[in-house]
C-alpha cells in the first residue's frame, strides 16, 4: 500500500493528555506517496495509490474562475462548468453522465472566483475510460446551440435559488461585491442576470479555448489503480492537446482591464441596508483580508476561529450564551483567495436586539476582547481543532484528492501541508493580537444588514 | 464476517479484500451491545451512542423536549457551568451532537484518540448530572424560535417545513421532533431532568464505535461515568395507517412570499408502516430511477431537456412504522404550472414504459452509489446503526446488488405507480 498513514498520536498542536511524549514527529502524521509528471504541453498530474478499496477519484482543477471575466460575460466561467457536462466530439451529450452513473460512479463541480474544480468517483476498473472521456472535453467541448440556451435557464434557477430568494444568500452577494468592488473579487461567480441572458456561444467557447488548455490545469487521481499506469494512460490521452502559449499575458491583460486586486470600495464602517424577508436582521461585518500565502493569513484563520467559531468562542460567549443575549448565533471567517481576501463575522439577531447598538458593539468588543479576553489556551484550542478538521477529511479517496488539489491549487505544492500546520502550531498569541489590531478596523471594514423593515431598494 | 464481502462484491464482484471485515466486531459492555469498527488509519475516533427511544416520547404539548434534553446537556450540571463545559469538550477539537427522530435517537462524539478518555468522562457527567439551569433554558429556546420566525427567509426550508407538516397529519408524526413556536415554551428545566434520566436508566441503547486498540479504554468509561447497563425499553411508536390520515391526497397547499421570483414545490405524501417495511431494496430503486442523479428520468426531462430548473429529485424513505415519499424542486414562478404537468408527464409514462438502457444504468447506479454511501466509516456506522435500528441483517449490504440484480421492469413499473401516482 503506497499511501503510507503513519498514526502516531503526537503532540501536535498541544497536548491534553500526557501520553504523548516521546512521539514521532508531527510531518509523519500525515504522509501522502505522490506520483507525479508535467506533460510536455504544461498538464500536471499527481496520483496516489490507496488500495483499501476498489475506487478511485478523480479531480481537475482548472486555474479559471470569476475573476478572469470581463464586463459582458460575468458568469462564464460557471456557465462553462454546466456545458462542459453537456457533450464533446467522442462523448457527446448525455453519454458523461451515462458513463459515471452507469459505472456506479458520481460526478459534479464547482466554481469560485479563483478556480474551477471538476470531480468524478467510481469503481477503480474504469479509471481508463474518465481519463479519455476527460480528455475529450479537454479538447473538444461541443457548446451544442440547444443546449446553450436551454442551461441558461438552469443557471438563472441556481441564481434564485443560491442568491434571489435567501436572505443568507443575498447579504453574501452583496458581501463580495461591496468589499471587493472594483476589482476582479467584486465580480460575482453566478453572473450578472442580463450576462447570463446575453451570453453567446461564440464568446463562452473563447473563454473556453483560452482557459482549458492543459497548462492551465492540473489532475490529481486518488484510489486502487496503478500510479505509473495511470501516468502512462494520462499522458497518452492528453498529451497532444496543446498548450495555450499565450495564457500567462492574456491573464494579466484581463487583470488590468479588470481594475486589480488592490482595494477600492468605499469602507469606513458604512452599513448597507439590504431588504429581505427575515423577521430578525441577519448581518455580516466585512474587513479588507489579505491573500492566501503570507503569515499574516495564517494568524487571521486562527483568529477568526478564536472569536466565531465554537460555542467557546469569544463572539459567541459575548453575544449567544451572554446574560442578556443578543444575537441567536454568530460566526467569524477568514476567507482567502488567491490574491485578496475578507474577514469577516456574521450572526443573526435575536427579537427585540437593535441593530445600530449590535452595530456598534461588534466594533468595540471585538477590539477589546482581542486586547483583553483572548487566552494561550484559547489559541492551543482552535490549534487542537484544526489538527482533528485536517484528519477527518482524509477518509475517503475524494477527501484526499481535494486535500492534495486544493494545496496544489492555492500554493503550488501539493507537500504544503507540512509547511501549513508547522506554521499554524508556530503562532503565538500576540500574533494574534496584533493582526486583531492591525486589520479589524472600522475604517476598512462594511456592515451589512439584512431585514423586512429595511426599505426596498 | 460478511462485511467484507459486501462491499467487495458491490463494488466490483470480485475484487479485493477488504479491511473492514477484519475490523467489524461486536462486544458486551456492563450489558450493553458495541459495535466496533477497528480503524487506525488516523488517530482520531467517532463514537455513536444509540437510544432505542425518540421524539415520540415527548409529552403532549411539549414537543421537541426529547431534542432539548439532548441539545442543552452542555448548559450545565451539579459541577460545571456551561462555559466550563464548553471549554473543556471544544479545547479537546471534540464534536459533539444529537440526532433525534420519532423513533430513535443518538449522540455522536468525535474527536482525536488521546483526547476520547476526558471528552467520553465529560459527556458521561453530562448525561448523569445535567441541571438544565431556567435560565440557559429560556435562552436556547429564544434562540431556536428565532430559527423558526425566520422561515419564510429561506423558502426551501419554508417549503419542506409546510410539506412535512401536511403530508403526516394525523399520523401520529405530524409534530417535528424539534418543537415548534408554541410547544417550545412550555417544557421546563424539570421536564428535560425526567426525560435524560429516562434516557440514561431506562431506555436499551448500543454502542457503535470507529478508532483503534486504544478505545477499549472508553469500557470503563461508559461502565462507570455514564453507567449505562442493561436498558430494556424500547419505545414503540404507532404504526402510521391509511384510515388515520384525514386530508385529501390531492390537497394543494400554497404558502405565498411576496416578491419571490422562484416557486418551491414538494409533492409526496406519508408512506403507511405495512409500505415502508416492504420492498425496501425496489422503493428505494424505483425513487432513484425517477429521481436520483443526473441520469434520472426527472432529472433528464425537467433540468436537461426543458431547462425549467436547477435540480430534481424523489425519494421514499422509512423508519419501522412511518415513512415519506416525495419529489422535490423549484422554477420560475412562470413556469410553475409548466413544470408541474412536466412532472406528471414523466411519471405517467415511467408507469407505462420503462426504457431498457435507463433501466439497466439505473442498476449500475444503484449499487455504485450504494456502495459510496459507506466509503467512509463514519458513513459505515450510519448504516449500521439504522440497519440495527429497523431490525435488518448487516448481510443485507451484502445482499443488496443481488436483490438489485433481481428487480424487472415491470416490478419498477407497479411500484413507480404505487409510490408517485399523481
Amino acid at each position: 500500500m503506497k499511501l503510507i498513514w503513519i498514526a502516531a498520536i503526537l503532540t501536535l498542536f498541544g497536548c491534553a493528555t500526557k501520553d504523548v511524549e516521546n512521539k514521532k514527529d508531527k510531518n509523519e502524521l500525515i504522509h501522502f506517496d505522490v506520483k507525479e509528471r508535467e506533460l510536455d504541453n504544461g498538464l500536471k498530474v499527481m496520483v496516489v495509490e490507496n488500495h483499501k478499496l476498489p475506487l478511485v477519484s478523480y479531480y481537475t482543477y482548472f486555474d479559471v474562475g470569476g475573476k478572469f471575466e470581463t464586463p459582458g460575460i460575468t458568469g462564464s466561467s460557471h456557465f462553462l462548468e454546466h456545458m462542459m457536462f453537456k457533450g464533446a466530439k467522442k462523448y457527446p451529450e448525455g453519454e458523461f453522465d451515462k458513463m459515471v452513473e452507469g459505472s456506479g460512479g458520481k460526478n459534479n463541480a464547482y466554481t469560485t472566483s479563483d478556480m474551477t474544480v471538476y470531480y468524478e468517483s467510481l469503481p477503480s476498473e474504469h479509471i481508463k475510460k474518465i481519463i479519455d472521456v476527460e480528455a475529450d472535453r479537454m479538447q473538444n467541448l461541443a457548446l451544442n446551440p440547444k443546449s446553450f440556451a436551454s442551461e441558461k435557464n438552469v443557471v438563472l434557477e441556481e441564481r434564485k435559488m443560491r442568491y434571489e430568494n435567501s436572505d443568507r444568500g443575498k447579504i453574501y452577494f452583496s458581501m463580495m461585491q461591496n468589499m471587493f468592488e472594483n476589482t476582479p473579487y467584486g465580480i460575482p461567480v453566478i453572473g450578472k442576470i442580463e450576462d447570463i441572458k446575453n451570453v453567446t456561444r461564440d464568446q463562452v467557447f473563447e473563454y473556453f479555448k483560452t482557459f482549458y488548455a492543459p497548462n492551465n490545469a492540473f489532475i490529481v487521481i486518488v484510489g486502487d489503480v496503478d500510479a505509473d499506469e495511470v501516468l502512462d494512460e494520462v499522458e497518452s490521452r492528453f498529451g497532444d492537446i496543446p498548450k495555450n502559449k499565450n495564457l500567462k499575458e492574456q491573464k494579466k491583460e484581463i487583470f488590468e482591464k479588470n481594475g486589480g486586486f488592490d482595494f477600492k470600495g468605499k469602507y469606513n464602517g458604512r452599513h448597507v441596508k439590504l431588504h429581505g424577508d427575515t423577521k430578525d436582521p441577519i448581518f455580516m461585518l466585512g474587513f479588507k483580508g489579505v491573500k492566501v500565502g503570507p503569515r499574516d493569513a495564517y494568524v487571521l484563520d486562527i483568529l477568526s476561529s478564536m472569536l466565531g467559531q465554537g460555542d467557546s468562542s469569544f463572539l459567541s460567549e459575548q453575544y449567544v450564551l451572554a446574560r442578556k443575549p443578543l444575537l441567536s448565533n454568530v460566526y467569524a471567517a477568514n476567507y482567502t483567495l488567491l490574491e485578496s481576501g475578507v474577514f469577516f463575522v456574521g450572526g443573526q439577531l435575536l427579537k427585540g436586539s437593535s441593530l445600530e447598538r449590535v452595530k456598534n458593539s461588534l466594533y468595540s468588543k471585538i477590539k477589546n476582547g482581542c486586547k483583553n479576553s483572548l487566552t494561550q489556551r484559547q489559541l492551543q484550542k482552535v490549534k487542537n481543532q484544526y489538527l482533528v478538521s485536517y484528519l477527518s477529511n482524509l477518509d475517503t479517496n475524494q477527501g484526499i484528492a481535494k486535500f492534495i488539489g486544493d494545496r496544489q491549487a492555492f500554493y503550488g505544492d501539493y507537500n504544503f501541508y507540512k509547511k501549513e500546520m508547522d506554521t499554524y502550531e508556530s503562532i503565538e498569541l500576540e500574533e494574534v493580537k496584533t493582526a486583531c489590531e492591525k486589520y479589524l478596523n472600522r475604517k476598512d471594514s462594511i456592515f451589512f444588514s439584512i431585514w423586512n423593515k429595511h426599505k426596498k431598494q | 464476517m460478511k462485511i467484507l464481502t459486501a462491499l467487495v462484491f458491490i463494488i466490483s464482484f470480485g475484487a479485493k479484500a477488504n479491511y473492514l471485515e477484519d475490523n467489524l466486531r461486536r462486544e458486551n459492555w456492563n450489558g450493553v451491545e458495541v459495535v466496533w469498527l477497528e480503524d487506525d488509519s488516523y488517530p482520531i475516533y467517532d463514537v455513536s451512542v444509540y437510544f432505542s427511544a425518540g421524539g415520540y416520547t415527548d409529552a403532549k404539548g411539549k414537543y421537541g423536549e426529547t431534542q432539548l434534553a439532548f441539545d442543552l446537556l452542555s448548559t450545565g450540571t451539579t459541577r460545571y457551568k456551561q462555559k466550563e463545559i464548553l471549554n473543556t469538550l471544544e479545547f479537546y477539537g471534540a464534536s459533539y451532537q444529537a440526532s433525534v427522530t420519532h423513533e430513535f435517537s443518538s449522540y455522536n462524539v468525535s474527536g482525536l484518540v488521546k483526547d476520547a478518555v476526558p471528552t467520553m468522562k465529560m459527556v458521561c457527567h453530562m448525561f448523569r448530572n445535567a441541571t438544565y439551569p431556567n435560565r440557559e433554558l429560556k435562552k436556547s429556546v429564544k434562540r431556536i424560535k428565532t430559527g423558526l420566525r425566520n422561515l419564510p427567509s429561506n423558502h426551501g426550508s419554508l417549503a419542506s417545513r409546510i410539506f412535512r407538516q401536511a403530508s403526516l397529519e394525523n399520523t401520529g408524526y405530524e409534530n417535528p421532533v424539534g418543537g415548534t413556536l408554541k410547544s417550545l415554551g412550555r417544557i421546563s428545566s424539570g421536564d428535560l431532568k425526567k426525560k435524560i434520566g429516562f434516557f440514561n436508566d431506562e431506555v436499551k441503547k448500543r454502542i457503535y464505535i470507529k478508532g483503534p486498540k486504544e478505545m477499549k479504554s472508553l469500557k470503563a468509561v461508559f461502565t462507570n461515568d455514564c453507567k449505562w447497563g442493561s436498558g430494556k425499553t424500547v419505545v414503540d411508536t404507532p404504526k402510521a395507517t391509511k384510515k388515520e390520515r384525514k386530508g385529501s391526497a390531492n390537497t394543494v397547499y400554497l404558502a405565498v412570499v411576496p416578491k419571490a421570483n422562484q416557486a418551491q414545490i414538494r409533492i409526496g405524501n406519508f408512506m403507511t408502516a405495512e409500505e415502508a417495511s416492504r420492498d425496501y431494496e425496489l422503493r428505494d430503486f424505483t425513487s432513484q430511477y425517477l429521481g436520483g442523479g443526473f441520469t434520472s428520468r426527472l432529472m433528464q426531462e425537467i433540468r436537461v431537456a426543458r431547462g425549467l430548473t436547477y435540480t430534481i429529485g424523489s425519494y421514499a424513505s422509512e423508519q419501522n412504522n412511518y415513512g415519506r415519499k416525495g419529489i422535490s424542486t423549484f422554477t420560475k414562478n412562470e413556469t410553475l404550472v409548466e413544470t408541474l404537468s412536466a412532472v406528471k408527464e414523466v411519471l405517467e409514462k415511467s408507469f407505462k414504459e420503462i426504457n431498457d438502457e435507463h433501466f439497466q444504468m439505473a442498476k449500475r447506479y444503484a449499487k455504485g452509489s450504494y456502495l459510496f454511501g459507506l466509503e467512509s466509516t463514519s458513513a459505515f456506522l450510519s448504516n449500521l446503526i439504522y440497519f440495527d435500528h429497523v431490525g435488518r441483517s448487516y448481510d443485507e449490504i451484502y445482499k443488496f446488488p443481488e436483490l438489485i440484480n433481481g428487480l424487472t421492469k415491470d416490478m419498477v413499473k407497479k411500484k413507480a405507480k404505487e409510490l408517485f401516482n399523481p
